[in-house]
């Protein structure tokens, strides 16, 4: 390889692209920035609260997980771990509960702060791509706003250990460790996530039903009474479900970059659309209710769980919308759009296993296994 | 409730909300030793759709004519049912491999496996002696019933083998941490995807 000027030699790939998983995970939060900071007028300290805990305790768990797989710094990650967990608890016995999280928060962003800033003799020093700020974001997005501190905080050990990284890490995990973790945390303790809706703006700050609750029960006769606080201020719902209209604008943004394609979307809110018709439900209540944008938009076009191709995501998106609708009218729960989309990230890898693409000139099998 | 109705109920019940796998966790014997490959997770499904719906009808037919009126049902049903699947699989066995050769060559193989597959057993079970699916409908299952059920069991133990099958194709190549290479993923994948089951809990009032 003799330096002659201008001349590089290299191996293949020769055009890069300036995108990577770091500058897309940015416009993923830059995408939730506009919803989530609403929340935060609306919510006040309870909403921030969550949206912190979520999100410091995610990036605390891939810090100390990469840590340990990489054996780096094994003894002080196991004891930031291990204080992060007993500090809180004997706080809390102290009988200072409403100081625990704090507790907490300083402990773990100290500790991140400690190994993204101090170079090491021997060591590298972490760096974030921002995926598990992603993920903690999404979690706290998917809780009610006056959940215990607790509830995110295991919540994100749930979402980054259980969900992604025990499957290999980024790009590796089959369901979207955001939505495993609401999931657990709905099983495990019911009592805190179907309740704890409240809005701190306004005069008094009181517990309700969410609008699709009233719907379920027949409470809210006229559903038309509830498309303008959905579209703009969500009386009642989980923290990212504040606004439709706002995470329609994220949406949008990430649209226009091309960080997310128009498929998943598209056809999830087309086929709640055509079921609610079918079913005989009120369409553009049940497309601005609940978690349906957050989850069409945010959720389900997640590039690890859901299909590569256009034509898997076309199918990807309307089975997930068909799921939602299905839950949400015939079931016993109000909302379905966490589990429609958990069991489409399940049928994930067999929607890319049938609608691999045929590679031209390639004759079809005779067996009719790929159709 | 409308014959349909009732059919489409026991059937749904059967396929998604109480999956046989995922749900009540029964076979998971074969479920993990087959699923490494999608080819004998889909010969595995074929055989044991085919074998089951002979099973529970058989079980069915003992339970309401022989055991039932006889009042020997309460304290014999298990081994009489596990002596009837086990040697009416080895005699189907031997049936396929002389008339269908071709048959023989896509599921035979499986046959083996299937005489001591508790999924099997749990259906025919379940067709005699209904305790699993706790609806407000069908105490003792007509034989078109066990039929709809028994499929419905069937292809919820294919459904779940086969996508269990796609993804263990994905997770195999992932680099997942040492000690949790094989089995132990294979045990933590399926317990999300009954995670993702669970969602279908109280669909229909099932």
């Amino acid at each position: 390889m003799a330096g002659g000027g201008n001349l590089v030699v290299t191996v293949s790939p020769h055009i890069k692209s300036p995108e990577t998983t770091g500058s897309i995970m940015r416009l993923v939060l830059l995408g939730l920035l506009p919803a989530t900071l609403w929340a935060c007028v609306l919510f006040g300290i309870s909403g921030i609260a969550v949206i912190a805990i979520s999100v410091i305790t995610a990036l605390f768990c891939e810090v100390t997980w990469h840590n340990l797989r990489d054996g780096k710094g094994t003894g002080r990650t196991w004891f930031a771990l291990v204080s992060s967990l007993v500090v809180p608890i004997g706080v809390s016995a102290a009988g200072l509960g409403r100081a625990a999280p704090a507790a907490a928060i300083a402990l773990m962003s100290a500790f991140i702060l400690s190994e993204a800033g101090i170079s090491r003799q021997g060591e590298r020093r972490h760096s974030f791509d921002g995926s598990a700020a992603v993920t903690g974001l999404l979690l706290a997005l998917v809780l009610p706003p006056l959940v215990p501190w607790w509830i995110p905080f295991v919540g994100a050990f749930i979402a980054i250990w259980l969900g992604k990284e025990i499957f290999g890490g980024l790009g590796y995990n089959v369901f979207n460790p955001a939505l495993v973790a609401r999931a657990i945390l709905v099983l495990s303790w019911p009592a805190h996530l179907t309740a704890g809706w409240f809005r701190s703006l306004g005069i008094d700050a009181t517990s309700k039903a969410t609008p699709l609750m009233l719907a379920k029960t027949g409470a809210a006769a006229d559903l038309t009474a509830y498309y303008a606080p959905l579209l703009l201020n969500n009386p009642g719902g989980c923290i990212g479900e504040v606004s439709a209209f706002l995470l329609l604008v994220g949406g949008a943004m990430l649209l226009w970059k091309r960080v997310i394609t128009w498929e998943i979307p598209v056809t999830y809110l087309g086929a709640m659309a055509v079921a609610s018709v079918l079913m005989g439900v009120d369409p553009v209540f049940h497309l601005l209710a609940g978690g349906a944008v957050l989850g069409a938009v945010f959720m389900a076009t997640d590039y690890v769980t859901s299909p590569v191709s256009s034509r898997g995501k076309i199918v990807f998106g309307i089975m997930c919308g068909a799921i939602t609708m299905l839950l949400r009218v015939y079931s016993k729960a109000p909302e379905g759009v966490t589990s429609a989309i958990l069991f489409m990230n399940m049928v994930t890898p067999l929607i890319d296993r049938s609608t691999m693409p045929r590679p031209f000139g390639v004759v079809r099998a005779g067996r009719g296994v790929r159709k | 409730m409308g014959e349909v109705q009732r059919y489409f109920l026991i059937f749904l019940g059967a396929l998604l909300i109480y999956n046989i796998l995922l749900i009540r966790f029964i076979a998971l014997c074969s479920y993990f030793g087959i699923s490494n490959s999608m080819d004998t997770s889909i010969g595995m499904s074929l055989a044991v759709i085919f074998v089951m719906m002979v099973s529970s009808t058989l079980s069915w037919g003992l339970w309401n004519y022989v055991l039932a009126p006889l009042g020997i049902g309460e304290f014999l049903y298990i081994p009489v049912f596990i002596f009837v699947i086990a040697s009416f699989v080895q005699l189907e066995e031997m049936f396929i491999r002389k008339t269908a050769p071709t048959l023989y060559k896509a599921m035979g193989i499986y046959l083996p496996l299937i005489t001591t597959n508790c999924a099997v057993l749990a259906a025919a079970t379940e067709v005699a002696k209904p305790g699993f699916l706790k609806m407000s409908i069908a105490y003792n299952y007509t034989l078109p019933e066990a039929w709809v059920y028994t499929f419905g069991v069937a292809l919820g133990y294919s459904a779940a083998l086969i996508l269990f099958a796609a993804i263990r194709e994905r997770v195999d190549f992932a680099p997942v941490p040492g000690p949790l290479r094989g089995y132990p993923m294979a045990f933590v994948t399926s317990a999300l995807m009954s995670l993702a089951f669970t969602g279908f809990a109280g669909l229909f009032g099932l």
